[in-house]
């Protein structure tokens, strides 16, 4: 076999040369190896090839892009391959670029079959040229677009949603059009013409100077929605991501990939979230049902706290609880639960339903179902304060924008990624470092008397900021007004990217930090509406589930 | 004074929040000072030089701010004698950013392009830039005209730009490889942006001016390749404002009398510098672009006591011939030909002989933040510098956003190269 890894790899070119193409797209562990040849921030992608790269016979790289020709630089000087060719790839479609891609294929063809000892075998060629269509399905489908994914992470996708997943990536979106009439009878140079220039008029990626014809890829009639990937240090596709949330009304869910295994709980959420939104009234899949006796409960598993509201049949609040999960989303639950059950001096038999949320939602052993938490703080905000249209909900281990339509269903929503900054979490470490407990992170803030910045994105980088600050004497106050800047910058950013339109509404723990809040309200230049229980808005939100569900 | 530019950058900050245009005008401001202040200097030494290149660089922008209908928003790869011929002034990311850097008011337009969507791992020069212009400070110019080489964010940014502006954009798509062949394509691009700079701007593009332009640029790089090979020989207080200036002089100010001007007092204040083992101290020869925005690592290069910048690989990346009577094809070579373009190999083995030229003592790798190209390069440079005996220190940092550095850790690291070095001679 011969390895490759990007679309305009000529295959069917190697094909005729008796080649076998695959396609390197598994993940790494880990990046050890590829990091020690050549730095921690180059793209993901990158990352997994070089080391894929090392034990892969036959490689064929496009010079695709700046990290794809370092890869081919790193792999040349570790010499693993028998045959390394790197395929100069032309920017423009025009005339001149056509000429010049035709020689690179010629050359690959040539240094190819001279490796293999085999010669052009035309029939071979047009063969592999007409097997080269992949039509779209039949019925409605969704589509994973942007920079390339993993095999693992594309099943992943395919596995969570509902509809027909086309791969319309950048290394999936192979639209090369059939061979002309009389391509039988072509001679070699026409041929290879025509070939270079069917190569370049597919589906641009985003490293062609014209990238125009992208937008056919989600102007599909049958599309119903895109699961839009960038890859980790990867910079073009959010750049198209953000062209195509100004330009389309289709419905996109945003996520980022890194080339190892993906954390199944975050990834998972983000995909029911995504097809709770295009299919508001999917049926729950777990479907168990208690018998009725009139209380209903939300149950939302974080990472930090578990919380749980129980509604009466008239919405009324009735009883709730705040615990600290610990090491066992299930243990959390069950103190969770116990703790109003001796509120309304009931049994867990009493309850008509309970619908779990947050991380760990399939770990709730008595919920009689589930959803996301991104639709259940959707439904308790709309049910709190109708009028709001934007979400910022901080927790533990991860920062949302959730944008509302005008009927409280979710518009969109956007999350942070593996990155702890503009996290709750982060806050932690910062009160760790300070040695203050997080109810003196809350206070503390508000006294601050110096204008400082931190001015690290990094949750590392700005923790030896931090102590910098420490050593040069700067007090408590100063550093978590600091800190809390920091984290205003970042929640208004996502904010701004998710186009999130007043009036906003504040949920999770952080927005307990008075600091934080005012930060934030200064940011977006706005009041947050926040209730006297922020932690409590998913629950709420999956209990009026649970009772609109029974 | 630093207090002074922070006060400054902060009302900067705070204008183009609200009203860019203001803010562009305090940019404007205190852009001009810089133009007015720097050609005052006089006398010899390098001091001089940086401070009139540095005039002139300003000058670029502030004509650019109040004409940007005569400006034409360039990658600082492309050949720039057309727009020189024309009286077009270009505006560059480096440029924009490491100014806006130094007025303190970077941040804001950081932040401002990230909250647009623009990556955070992306060049923060050109993330600046792009902040700038979203938030209505920088002005639409002329049109943009950009090379592939050397980096994607060329690709990602002046297109984002073309449509948010919707101004003319052209790309000139260079091949890895350095033969005729490559020339000629590239030349042939050249010729089609003349025409599309001629339509833009309403001006025939004469060819006399633009002979003189390229002429000029011979000019310039056969005194700066004098300069060159004085300097393994020397000692001079060279900073990395200077560097930069180089880099500027050799690049998109090439063509211009003030490039040429730049380069003659280079070789002037070489022929008058005291020799290299008079100084004692650490040569460090430099790999990229440097963060001059940075007191903390100024201190230490430039004022420290302990070492001096020898050399850095981003000015003489392509001093080649330049034959005024073909000037698409002399602009073109440069380009084609540059030791960024092709495999690293190319980059990392001229890195080596300059090193080498210099006599450089070890060589700092500077990955900024963002460029792969430079990340993707860094332990293959080492490890080949270091095989050449070249002790060498890959340093992650940012040419001109502060919160992609952690300034305490690059302090240490550097200052422990420098007693690495000292203890090798000791």
């Amino acid at each position: 076999m011969i390895g490759y890894n990007c679309k305009y790899t000529p295959i069917e070119l190697l094909r005729a040369y008796d080649g076998e193409p695959v396609l390197l797209d598994g993940e790494e562990k880990d990046f050890e190896l590829a990091e020690s040849l050549t730095h921690a921030n180059l793209c993901c992608h990158a990352k997994a090839l070089i080391q894929q790269g090392t034990r892969t016979k036959e490689l064929v790289l496009m010079d695709c892009c700046d990290s794809l020709r370092r890869t081919y630089d790193v792999l040349c000087r570790e010499n693993h391959q028998a045959f390394l060719h790197l395929v100069d790839l032309p920017h423009e479609d025009g005339v001149c670029a056509r000429e010049r891609f035709k020689g690179e294929l010629i050359r690959l063809g040539d240094a190819y079959g001279a490796y293999r000892g085999t010669a052009f075998n035309r029939e071979a060629f047009l063969s592999a040229c007409r097997e080269s269509a992949r039509p779209l399905p039949g019925g409605p489908f969704l589509a994973v677009l942007g920079a390339r994914a993993s095999q693992p992470l594309l099943e992943m996708i395919r596995g969570g949603m509902p509809l027909p997943v086309v791969n319309l990536t950048c290394s999936g979106s192979r639209d090369l059009e059939q061979p002309p009439e009389g391509a039988k009878e072509m001679d070699f140079d026409a041929l290879m013409e025509w070939y270079a220039g069917a190569l370049l008029r597919m589906s641009p990626c985003m490293r062609m100077t014209s990238v125009a014809g992208r937008r056919a890829l989600t102007g599909h009639p049958r599309l119903k929605g895109v699961i839009y990937n960038t890859v980790k240090f990867c910079d073009f596709y959010s750049f198209d991501y953000a062209a195509l949330k100004r330009e389309s009304d289709l419905s996109i869910l945003k996520i980022e990939s890194d080339y190892m295994p993906q954390p199944a709980g975050q990834l998972a959420t983000r995909l029911e979230a995504f097809t709770e939104s295009l299919f508001p009234s999917a049926p729950d899949r777990r479907e168990k049902r208690m018998d009725t006796t009139g209380f209903y409960a939300g149950i939302d598993s974080g990472s930090t706290t578990t919380n749980m509201v129980v509604i009466s049949e008239k919405k009324e609040i009735l009883a709730s609880a705040i615990v600290r999960t610990g090491a066992k989303a299930q243990n959390g639950a069950a103190a969770a639960l116990t703790q109003v059950c001796g509120q309304l001096n009931c049994r867990p038999e009493d309850f008509a339903a309970i619908l779990a949320t947050g991380y760990g939602r399939n770990n709730v052993p008595f919920a009689t179902g589930t959803k996301t938490e991104i639709t259940c703080h959707a439904r308790g905000a709309a049910f709190l304060n109708p009028s709001v249209r934007t979400i910022v909900d901080i927790g533990g281990q991860d920062s949302k924008v959730i944008c509302l339509d005008e009927d409280g269903g979710v518009a969109n929503f956007i999350m942070n990624d593996k990155c702890a900054a503009g996290t709750g979490r982060f806050l932690e470490m910062m009160a760790r470092t300070l040695e203050l407990d997080m109810e003196q992170m809350s206070q503390r803030g508000l006294t601050w008397k110096k204008d400082l910045t931190i001015s690290s994105m990094c949750t590392v980088f700005a923790e030896s900021e931090v102590i910098s600050l420490i050593a040069d004497n700067h007090t408590d106050s100063d550093i978590i007004h600091g800190l809390n800047k920091s984290i205003a910058v970042k929640t208004a950013s996502m904010v701004s990217r998710a186009k999130g339109a007043e009036p906003y509404m504040m949920t999770g723990g952080v927005a307990r930090n008075q600091g934080v809040v005012q930060e934030l309200e200064k940011r977006l230049g706005k009041k947050l509406f926040i209730t006297d229980e922020p932690d409590l808005c998913g629950a709420l939100g999956a209990a009026l589930y649970a009772l609109e569900g029974n | 004074m630093k207090k002074y530019i922070e006060t400054l950058g902060g009302i900067i900050e705070k204008r183009a929040a609200v009203s860019p245009e203001r803010a562009r005008g305090l940019l404007t401001a205190a852009y001009s000072w810089v133009r007015f202040s720097g050609k005052l200097r006089t006398g010899s030494g390098v001091g001089p030089a940086y401070s009139r290149m540095n005039s002139a660089v300003a000058g670029t922008i502030v004509d650019s701010f109040r004409h940007p209908k005569e400006a034409v928003m360039v990658n600082i790869f492309l050949p720039c004698e057309l727009l020189h011929a024309l009286s077009i002034q270009p505006m560059f990311p480096e440029g924009i950013a490491v100014y806006a850097a130094c007025t303190a008011c970077q941040r804001f337009f950081g932040e401002t392009a990230e909250a647009d969507g623009v990556p955070e791992s992306f060049c923060s020069y050109h993330k600046t830039m792009l902040g700038m212009a979203e938030s209505g400070v920088l002005p639409a110019p002329l049109m943009i005209a950009n090379t592939t080489l050397a980096c994607d964010a060329n690709q990602l940014s002046f297109r984002r730009l073309a449509e948010l502006y919707q101004v003319p954009h052209m790309v000139i798509d260079v091949p890895h490889d350095c033969g005729e062949e490559a020339v000629h394509y590239v030349a042939d691009q050249l010729r089609a942006l003349g025409a599309q700079l001629e339509e833009q701007c309403r001006r025939k593009l004469n060819p006399l001016a633009l002979k003189e332009a390229v002429e000029c640029s011979r000019r310039t790089i056969e005194i700066y390749r004098a300069y060159l090979s004085k300097r393994g020989g020397i000692s001079l207080p060279v900073t990395m404002t200077g560097e930069l200036c180089s880099m500027i002089s050799t690049h998109v100010m090439l063509g211009r009398p003030e490039s040429e001007d730049y380069a003659l007092r280079l070789l002037r204040a070489a022929e008058d510098a005291p020799h290299a083992a008079v100084s004692g101290k650490k040569r460090i020869f430099w790999i990229h672009t440097l963060p001059n925005w940075q007191d903390s690592l100024r201190r230490i290069l430039e004022s420290g006591g302990r070492c001096e910048l020898a050399g850095s690989d981003m000015p003489a990346d392509a001093l080649l011939d330049m034959d005024p009577e073909r000037p698409y094809e002399s602009m073109a070579r440069r380009v084609v030909c540059s030791t960024f373009n092709g495999p690293a190999s190319r980059r990392v083995e001229e890195a080596v002989r300059r090193a080498k030229e210099v006599r450089a003592d070890g060589v700092v790798l500077f990955c900024h933040w963002g460029c792969k190209q430079t990340l993707g390069l860094s332990q293959l440079a080492r490890q080949r510098l270091e095989e050449e005996g070249l002790p060498t220190l890959v340093l992650d940092g940012d040419g001109c956003d502060g919160r992609n550095v952690a300034d305490g850790q690059m302090v240490t690291r550097v200052n422990a190269f420098l007693e690495q070095l000292e203890g090798r001679s000791a």
